[in-house]
């Protein structure tokens, strides 16, 4: 009896446990909360959630109101050059993206395939520019800017977007002894 | 059932405790591996004057001696007016040929990697395109503006095969030497990989370099 007792009581600190896990856990799988709910969202580091504000007051007060606001989501709104695979570009082209809501660079994720060596300037607040620390592998390459890419009021990018250039070395110039 | 038991909790356990840690490491993966972070914010700025790859010196060393089509130097312009006919034929389906100046040096004349608008700017050696007749090369670099972050495409023809600076320098360090064949000048042409640059593919180096030479 004493055994069985034991072994319901070990079921339900499990149980307890899991359930206490799982609500630690699950916030991290999230990218914001629901606007209908009350309970503070999840923060990547260094990104701060305006959703909610508190009214400022000047005595103490036990009541809080809440005010909910209304986050334009980030968009891309134009990138340079174009995107244009059947032109040939060349291989230090730099691409502009320029967003709806101002972006700074270490909230800016992106991948770049193939793989080369990039950095990024901040052209102004809304517009990011990205180079190759070298130059573009010869033929297509495809950068995705990642829906982790969110703006200083902590909109995130509505969805990731791809953008593709082909670049090439210029063609040889003929360099024979009449040449100019 | 029950000697496995222990066994069960012992994992339950194990798995949510290093679960969160599991997630982080995903997450850093794939969002930060990729990305490189510049230099701070700066100004783009537009490309006014540039230095000269040949410096002035007797009797004409570094006098420019043909311009580009649409900015004429000592009455002459790449692939436009005072160039040979044959030449416009024969090399302006060229990339950039248009924007390219001449400047004049001899033999083993060293040419020098070139500041934009007195900024400092870090070249690296990319490659040399093969000599079709003729001992000579044309050796090509690849800028970046340190500060702005703005990147160019620089080629020197008729230069000494060989005679490239390999690896990355600042503006001011050596670059080539101009050809012992008798051409007695290097073709300079450039680019600028930033679109915000009015010529932000080739740019006209008649307007911006060697002025005044």
């Amino acid at each position: 009896m004493d055994k069985k007792k034991l072994l319901i009581a070990i079921y339900l600190v499990i149980i307890l446990f899991l359930v206490f896990i799982l609500t630690l856990v699950l916030p991290l799988f999230r990218k914001s909360l629901p606007e209908k709910t009350g309970t503070s969202p999840t923060e990547f580091p260094g990104q701060k959630f305006p959703f909610f504000r508190t009214s400022p007051s000047l005595s103490p007060s036990p009541t809080i109101s809440v005010v909910p606001t209304i986050i334009e989501k980030l968009r891309i709104i134009n990138v340079l050059p174009e995107e244009d695979t059947a032109t040939r570009r060349l291989p230090i082209t730099q691409i502009e993206v320029t967003f709806n809501l101002p972006v700074e660079i270490n909230n800016f994720f992106y991948e770049v395939k193939p793989l080369v060596e990039t950095y990024l300037n901040q052209v102004n607040p809304n517009t990011i520019l990205i180079s190759p620390e070298v130059v573009w592998e010869n033929g297509i390459t495809t950068i995705t800017i990642i829906d982790k890419t969110f703006s200083k009021n902590g909109s995130f990018l509505d969805k990731p977007f791809t953008y593709r250039i082909y670049t090439d070395f210029p063609e040889e110039r003929p360099l024979g002894p009449d040449s100019d | 059932m029950k000697k496995y038991l222990p066994f069960s909790i012992v994992f339950f356990l194990l798995f949510f405790f290093f679960l969160p840690k599991i997630v982080f490491a995903v997450y850093q993966t794939t969002a930060e591996s990729t990305v490189k972070v510049g230099k701070p914010p700066e100004t783009i700025i537009p490309i006014t004057q540039a230095s000269c790859p040949i410096p002035k010196g007797p009797p004409d060393v570094g006098k420019v001696t043909c311009g580009t089509k649409w900015t004429l130097r000592s009455g002459c312009g790449h692939c436009g007016v005072g160039y040979p006919p044959d030449s416009t034929r024969a090399y302006c389906d060229y990339d950039g040929n248009w924007a390219a100046i001449d400047i004049k040096g001899y033999c083993n004349t060293p040419i020098y990697l070139p500041s934009i608008d007195g900024n400092v700017i870090e070249w690296t050696y990319l490659y040399s395109q093969r000599v079709i007749g003729g001992n000579q090369q044309a050796h090509i670099y690849t800028g970046r503006n340190i500060e702005t972050g703005v990147k160019y495409w620089l080629e020197f023809h008729h230069t000494v095969p060989g005679s490239q600076n390999e690896g990355t320098h600042n503006s001011g360090e050596l670059a080539a030497k101009v050809t012992c064949n008798g051409f007695n000048h290097t073709h300079m042409q450039i680019a600028s990989g930033n679109q915000r640059e009015k010529n932000h593919t080739w740019i006209d180096a008649g307007k911006t370099f060697c002025l005044g030479q």
